[in-house]
């Protein structure tokens, strides 16, 4: 290491007889030091986590997670032998791309109709981003009030138009509808934060180019906003990706995954996995497949962040 | 000089010896210190009157200091209480479903009770089944399936008061006069671990849901048939009950606030609903199809942990036969609606006051000559929703009775293997 023989030399305050051992401990020591504690954290809670597990979906484990033998591809075959999980792979798909979608569509026009800055816009952005600073729990909880049958908030108006006796989270799709409508309730203002940032990067004499050439904004949307939105939107795409397949809160709260499995999603079906059914195997083998999926997809998106992003030279 | 400092010092020494050793005489006086976990797994305010309960041991036990956690649902206790055994730091003490003995025992994680269970007195229904030729859970916080129904509606709609349905027809009939005042006839919650509201039905068609052995199930029987079919036939063939899946959080609410004339539910939620209710409250035995008016057990056990020492599991053995014994459980009963674990209960002054001022609370009890077992398997949870989303898939419109219920006894079939 240089840095434990370059200062040798010099006349420093620090302590003057102290050796090289003493002036590295001063020195990088204090750093190496300082970062102990976090680096045994991540390590000892993360790192070792993932990689015990990555390990134990190759083995057959008991009702209490220990090794009773090896099982090769047995835990992923019992898993994807499963009907049940078939169905809750169709149920996150269909989830995450509603989700996703939704989201980020709603977010992109609140974006641009907010980015002005006035104080009614601010008020506004102020109003919008209320549900995503509530706990999902809550959230959850207050949503499950509205959509009760009988007398819930969301029952009693769709019984004014008609639709008399609604049970909403009673059917599996109007069920899973109700779910994708809270998540665009609460994340849609989120990404508004990150696509007005993403706006606010053109310069304000290419905003009024845009504005005298092109009135109506079309033109200038394809050809110039969403060019310099598009690392952002690939950001805040993968977020919501991460986000969507990550939902366990408000099923844990509102439907438990029913009726009739129409609302498990991955993250729900795995809790299920291992503290209700036990199976710790197959607990293993999914935890290992969504570490894999989401983590290459961060991955990607972030490679795609690097290469994309538009630089005003 | 020295040697005062010396003397000073020795003196400090001894007084630290003496303070230490007093602590160490006291914490041997110190009672014995113990936790136990308990669901709640119907409406009211069940934490409270389990504290005041709690307290009152305290009181009269000073050698033991009991703290309850609440620990959520009964399936939420469970996987709690799995997360302990996991971690090496088993509860001495939880109440849990009685059904959970498979899986608990399979986990190695339980001790049977015999001698409580032999000298507890408690109802020989409420004891049942025996396990392995022992006796694990000991009955806290037992319950029936039952029926409520609002007398003041059954007046309104020119049905008698006094005579609730009895059969099942009964019930369609009924159901169908409410229906013509504009309110729902009757509901059954459906979400959840909807197979403990199906299983009277099962039962009063033929068969249980599952043996005594926690090795086999019966979902494909003609009897789950018969009773999966009326459940359909409620909704779409007589329209006296809301098509799709009903909440089992909500349908008491309904029932309070007047929108529906009859609900099906457990008997431990009785005092909630009475406390809520401004019409007069009946409560029956589940209407019968073959007049046999059979139901269905559910409800809580206590269960006692390896793994703790000998003075806590002596503390805990107190501990239970306290809560399960005559004047405790009358209590409890009274401010839950569970069946009181001991006939003895019944006998009590203050019971038997109370009983008389509100006799929907010996439904229950009286029930126990008619209770089956409920549906208790190993791998329980998996066996549950297996038969859960069976029926939910059925009551959607997903799928029809039949090939729903034959997947179901295959899948549990296969989950069960494993264990055979």
């Amino acid at each position: 290491m240089s840095t434990l023989v370059e200062p040798a030399s010099q006349a420093s305050p620090g302590p003057a007889k102290a050796g090289p051992g003493a002036r590295w401990l001063a020195g990088p020591g204090v750093r190496y030091l300082l970062m102990l504690p976090p680096a045994l954290m991540v390590i000892g809670f993360v790192v070792y986590p993932m990689v015990q597990t990555v390990i134990h979906s190759f083995y057959r484990l008991d009702g209490l997670g220990r090794v009773i033998g090896f099982a090769g591809f047995g835990n992923y075959s019992a898993l994807f032998a499963n009907p049940v999980f078939m169905q809750v792979l169709r149920n996150t798909a269909i989830y995450t791309v509603f989700a996703v979608v939704l989201s980020i569509a709603l977010a992109f026009a609140l974006a641009l109709l907010l980015t002005n800055r006035g104080i009614v816009n601010r008020l506004l952005l102020v109003g919008i981003f209320s549900p995503t600073v509530m706990p999902t729990i809550a959230a959850a909880n207050i949503w499950l009030y509205f959509l009760a049958p009988q007398f819930g908030l969301v029952t009693e108006l769709l019984g004014k138009v008609g639709i008399s006796q609604a049970n909403i989270l009673g059917e599996p799709g109007s069920a899973l509808g109700a779910l994708v409508a809270l998540f665009v309730w609460k994340y849609a203002p989120y990404f508004t934060l990150f696509l007005m940032a993403g706006l606010q990067s053109i310069p304000q004499n290419v905003r009024e180019a845009m504005r005298t050439e092109d009135p109506h904004g079309w033109q200038s949307l394809r050809k110039v906003v969403l060019p310099i939105m598009a690392p952002m939107l690939a950001f805040v795409v993968t977020l919501a990706v991460i986000y969507a397949m990550e939902t366990i809160d408000p099923i844990y709260v509102m439907t438990q995954g029913g009726p009739a499995n129409g609302t498990n999603l991955v993250m729900f079906y795995l809790y299920q996995l291992g503290f209700n059914y036990y199976a710790w195997g197959p607990a293993a083998a999914l935890s290992a497949l969504l570490l894999g999926g989401l983590s290459s997809l961060s991955a990607l998106s972030l490679i795609a962040l690097e290469r994309r992003a538009f630089h005003w030279a | 000089m020295r040697s005062t400092w010396m003397r000073v010092g020795s003196a400090m020494a001894g007084l630290a010896l003496l303070v230490s050793g007093g602590a160490v005489a006291s914490a041997a006086k110190a009672p014995t210190q113990l936790s136990f976990d308990f669901p709640v797994g119907v409406t009211g305010p069940l934490t409270t009157d389990m504290q005041h309960l709690v307290n009152a041991f305290n009181k009269t036990h000073p050698t033991i200091q009991v703290t309850p956690v609440f620990t959520g649902s009964y399936q939420q206790t469970v996987a709690r209480v799995e997360t302990d055994i996991q971690s090496g730091t088993p509860p001495t003490l939880a109440v849990m479903t009685s059904t959970s003995v498979y899986d608990m025992l399979h986990l190695n994680a339980i001790l049977p009770l015999d001698s409580v269970a032999a000298q507890g007195d408690y109802y020989p229904a409420l004891l049942q089944p025996e396990v392995k030729g022992h006796y694990y859970g000991i009955p806290f916080q037992r319950s029936t399936v039952v029926l409520y129904y609002n007398k003041d509606i059954f007046k309104e709609a020119g049905l008698n008061p006094n005579q609730p349905p009895k059969t099942w027809s009964d019930l369609v009939t009924d159901a169908k006069a409410i229906q013509k005042l504009g309110i729902t006839g009757i509901e059954i919650p459906t979400d959840g671990t909807c197979y403990w509201e199906f299983a009277p039905f099962a039962i009063e068609a033929g068969q249980n849901l599952a043996s005594n052995d926690g090795l086999h199930v019966y979902f494909n029987s003609s009897a789950a048939k018969t009773a999966l079919n009326f459940w359909m036939d409620l909704s779409h063939k007589y329209g006296v009950e809301p098509k799709g899946i009903l909440p089992w959080a909500t349908v008491p609410s309904d029932f309070e606030s007047g929108k529906v004339g009859m609900i099906v539910h457990s008997s431990g939620s009785l005092a909630a609903i009475l406390k809520a209710a401004n019409f007069k409250v009946g409560e029956t035995f589940m209407p019968a199809d073959h007049s046999k008016y059979l139901t269905d057990l559910g409800g809580g056990d206590f269960f006692l942990f390896k793994g703790a020492s000998k003075s806590q599991q002596q503390a805990a053995i107190a501990f239970i036969k306290w809560m399960t014994s005559p004047q405790q459980a009358a209590t409890w009963s009274k401010e839950t609606g569970y069946v009181a674990v001991t006939p003895k209960a019944y006998q009590q002054s203050g019971m038997q006051k109370f009983t008389a001022a509100h006799p929907q609370f010996l439904i229950p009890a009286e029930q126990l000559q008619y209770a089956q077992p409920e549906l208790a398997t190993y791998s329980l949870s998996q066996i549950q929703d297996t038969l859960d989303a069976a029926i939910q898939s059925v009551l959607d419109g997903q799928s029809q009775v039949v090939p729903a219920l034959n997947q179901a006894q295959q899948q549990a079939n296969g989950i069960l293997a494993n264990y055979r």
